[in-house]
């Protein structure tokens, strides 16, 4: 039994999803058959199931980089490997609504978490594998989406920096977010593989505007399918090559 | 004219491959219809040619973080906006062999240059359709490739200061060695360009460059250029490019 994860390997998938939020843990386990809520402890809610007959979790990391090491650490313990995060962002870009789905191809190390695994120099990069099957999968469910660089950090309402987001701007980073710096760099540093999809829950001018909720809610819907349909995809690649 | 690369916007194509060796630049050029050299100054051998009627720029970037940056900078003021870099490396795994081709999905920034450009949190991450064309292309080609990450950094000779980095990078699943990629995915990234690339290994995880290597390294050379001309065609077609 784990320190925090409160459950045993038997009850958790090798393909597991690392939302943030435990309302979307809920969401996503709604798409598998057989769901079952495996632990509820310390704010990770852990659901296992199936998707097409192949095993599935869930498992809500909370907020910020300290939560999603120990999280996705305690599931390793127990037999997972494979990470799809799916989360919600704001950006910094002009041309991406409310309700828009991005998948980020690398992230600005904005987060310390990372720093104990592996030093800033470190590309937080998902594995390609994980990161093509997102593309495709939305590709094949005809969502069109994002691609590009994001940003994670650790202080939702610390001052921002205008002077580096203007330049991050300028560069192409398109979604702000918490978690994901942590995620990509310690599964290169274990050996997992991660990926992750994010719904835009803003804009460049607004953050978590009222107005956007309902288009927001459609987006995470919209990246929820994207994410099983390529997690589906990822499982029977692997089966494919018996692993 | 450009302070370095002594050409007009006229002479340099859309697309760009950047190796850093003077010699790779001309065996590139050696696969074009009517290649020819348009620039030859400061180390950057600059050829502009067609395939299949599509007009591609080769220009040597030199070593470094330094020259590569200088290079791309003024290629950019050409009008170059998209690049593969077609480079050697050594290799930290022990299941690369010599001649193996690496295609990079981010770089570790060991390198300084970057850092005027965007600060080291910044991930060195290639342009996402660059990468796909490389890896359907190695497909297409029926060539086998390692796909992952890798290192750069500045100083070929310097004494390695923390062996046990090494280790910690190696366990982390970083494949490749190089001094370029760093540079050209942050500055392709600050500037708003595509870029991408891929290098055959010249040695071992136990061995720098051995002479054994050598005619296998040339023939993952040879590969890598295949790759890497079949993957911009098809980004230029993609891009809808016309054909001269």
């Amino acid at each position: 039994m784990e320190f925090h994860i409160r459950c045993d390997a038997e009850d958790i998938a090798r393909y597991v999803f690392t939302p943030g939020s435990h309302t979307r843990a809920k969401k996503i386990a709604d798409h598998f058959e057989g769901a079952r809520l495996v632990s509820d402890s310390r704010g990770y809610r852990v659901y296992t199931g199936k998707v097409d007959g192949i095993p599935m979790t869930a498992c809500s990391t909370g907020i910020g980089g300290p939560q999603v090491a120990m999280g996705i650490e305690e599931l390793a313990h127990m037999g997972a490997d494979t990470f799809i995060r799916v989360g919600s962002c704001g950006t910094l870009q002009d041309y991406v609504d409310v309700g828009d789905v991005i998948v980020p191809t690398g992230t600005f190390r904005a987060g310390a978490t990372a720093n104990r695994y592996l030093p800033p120099a470190f590309p937080a990069a998902p594995n390609f594998d994980v990161l093509t099957a997102l593309i495709e999968a939305a590709n094949k469910l005809g969502v069109e989406i994002h691609v590009g660089v994001g940003w994670s950090g650790d202080a939702f309402y610390a001052p921002p920096n205008p002077q580096l987001f203007e330049k991050l701007k300028q560069a192409g980073v398109l979604a702000l977010e918490m978690e994901n710096d942590t995620l990509f760099v310690v599964s290169n540093f274990r050996g997992w593989r991660a990926g992750a999809i994010l719904a835009c829950d803003g804009t460049s001018k607004e953050i978590k505007p009222a107005w956007g909720e309902e288009a927001f809610r459609q987006g995470e819907e919209q990246e929820i399918r994207i994410a099983i349909e390529a997690m589906k995809s990822i499982a029977l690649a692997d089966k494919a090559v018996g692993q | 004219m450009e302070f370095h690369i002594r050409c007009d916007a006229k002479d340099i194509a859309r697309y760009v491959f950047t190796p850093g060796s003077h010699a790779r630049a001309r065996k590139i050029a050696d696969h074009f219809d009517h290649a020819e050299l348009v620039s030859d100054s400061r180390g950057y051998m600059v050829y502009t040619g067609t395939v299949d009627g599509i007009r591609l720029t080769v220009s040597s970037t030199g070593m470094g973080g330094p020259t590569t940056a200088i290079c791309l900078e003024e290629l950019g003021h050409l009008g170059a906006d998209t690049f593969i870099r077609v480079g050697s490396c050594g290799t930290l795994q022990d299941y690369v062999d010599c001649g193996d081709v690496i295609i990079s999905t981010g770089t570790f920034r060991a390198g300084g240059t970057a850092n005027n450009y965007l600060p080291i949190e910044f991930p060195a991450v290639p342009n996402f359709e660059i990468t796909t064309a490389l890896v359907n292309a190695a497909k297409a080609l029926g060539m086998k490739v390692h796909v992952g990450l890798g290192s750069a950094g500045d100083a070929f000779y310097a004494p390695r200061r923390d062996p046990a980095m090494r280790e910690v990078l190696k366990q982390s699943g970083i494949v490749s060695g190089e001094m370029e990629s760093d540079t050209l995915f942050v500055l392709a990234a600050f500037h708003g360009w595509r870029a991408g690339a891929l290098f055959p290994s010249d040695g071992t995880s136990k061995e720098t460059k051995p002479e054994w290597c050598e005619e296998a390294f040339r023939q993952g050379e040879e590969n890598a250029i295949r790759i890497a001309i079949e993957a911009m065609k098809n980004v230029a077609l993609a891009d809808g490019a016309e054909k001269l």
